[in-house]
């Protein structure tokens, strides 16, 4: 099956070298989308002819994405897997999360941070909590499990890119996604990855802002699950 | 109301509404968006015209006095307005991104394409 790594790329010039070369150490496909970094990226995309994508304007990580998905699409990708490109995902465990997907076992695969126990993660307590509560919520609304819903490290199958260069949502894709998938009634399997503390940058979530992040995301999926039908 | 007044008012409404059809001429406002305040330049008209009728509706509605109920109504007017702009900027958000992602994935196969042209030539 043909695999394409999607990695997004904001302003990461410090890391986005090495993760590339992580990923060309896999021999899987991949596509760098630089949204409109104003740093080097581009440069350094350029100089050293990585294979990329990109956006003139910065249109944030959902469009980012979509815009992946898109490649994917009409580049007739069976699978594709979402890779940060800050350092924050191992590329060792990519091949672990298809696993499940070229066994037409799932739809999508999330590599997960709290499935494991001894999970060595430490995020901040807020934002534990905040997932947590995320996580109950979807059990809540559709009787499915995802411990990690934030997790950004995951692969779908073609039937799933094709529903995401469709329609991705631009505000807190990777939760909101994990409510419609499951209420569709996709498959969707969680596997234990361990992730590195980002070295460089700023997580799209900081902790000042996670109360602010979570009420919107639960207004959202609210939102989501009481109107029917048309999503 | 003093007639003075009312000749003043309409005389402003009559300015701001001439300003609105300059635009829609020079193509600075379109139609669409242009009609809300257009009618609301007629309504404003009417209702200085017509003070008696209003003060009457306030009165069976029990608002004490016109000013309360044109700050009221005003006040609706101008949250059903900013609502709908918020809409289409939501819309147009939705569009940009669109359009990005295209430029982004036609330029790739722009150059995708004068690659493999380059190839066939020194082939």
């Amino acid at each position: 099956m043909k695999v394409l790594v999607i990695i997004p790329c904001y302003n990461e010039e410090k890391t986005i070298l090495q993760t590339v070369e992580k990923i060309k150490g896999t021999n899987y496909d991949y596509i760098v989308i630089n949204d409109g970094s104003k740093d080097n990226s581009l440069k350094i995309l350029e100089a050293n002819k990585i294979n990329h994508l990109n956006l003139p304007n910065n249109i944030g990580i959902g469009g980012a994405v979509q815009t992946g998905y898109k490649y994917a699409y009409k580049n007739n990708y069976d699978i594709a897997v979402q890779f940060d490109g800050d350092g924050q995902h191992n590329e060792k465990y990519i091949k672990n999360i298809i696993k499940s997907i070229e066994q037409e076992e799932a739809n999508m695969v999330i590599g997960s941070r709290f499935v494991w126990e001894e999970s060595d993660f430490k995020s901040t307590k807020l934002r534990r909590i905040g997932i947590t509560i995320l996580s109950k919520l979807l059990k809540i609304l559709t009787k499915y499990t995802i411990k990690d819903m934030t997790s950004g490290f995951r692969a779908v199958d073609r039937s799933i890119i094709e529903i995401f260069q469709k329609d991705y949502p631009d505000e807190f894709p990777e939760p909101v996604t994990n409510l419609s998938l499951a209420k569709r009634g996709f498959k969707i399997k969680e596997i234990p990855v361990k992730m590195q503390y980002r070295k460089h940058g700023k997580s799209s979530i900081n902790s000042i802002k996670s109360a602010y992040y979570m009420f919107n995301v639960i207004l959202l999926f609210l939102i989501i699950s009481f109107s029917k039908g048309d999503d | 109301m003093p007639i003075k007044l009312i000749i003043l008012i309409i005389l402003s409404v009559l300015i701001f509404l001439l300003y609105v059809l300059k635009n829609v001429k020079k193509q600075q406002l379109n139609i669409e968006n242009a009609l809300i305040w257009i009618l609301l330049s007629v309504g404003i008209i009417i209702c200085v015209l017509s003070l008696n009728i209003f003060e009457s509706i306030a009165h069976h509605l029990g608002i004490e006095t016109l000013s309360n109920m044109t700050f009221f109504v005003g006040f609706i007017f101008l949250i059903f307005v900013i609502f709908n702009i918020t809409k289409k900027i939501s819309i147009q958000n939705k569009k940009i991104t669109n359009l990005t992602q295209e430029i982004a994935l036609l330029k790739k196969e722009v150059k995708v394409n004068e690659v493999k042209q380059k190839n066939n030539k020194t082939n």
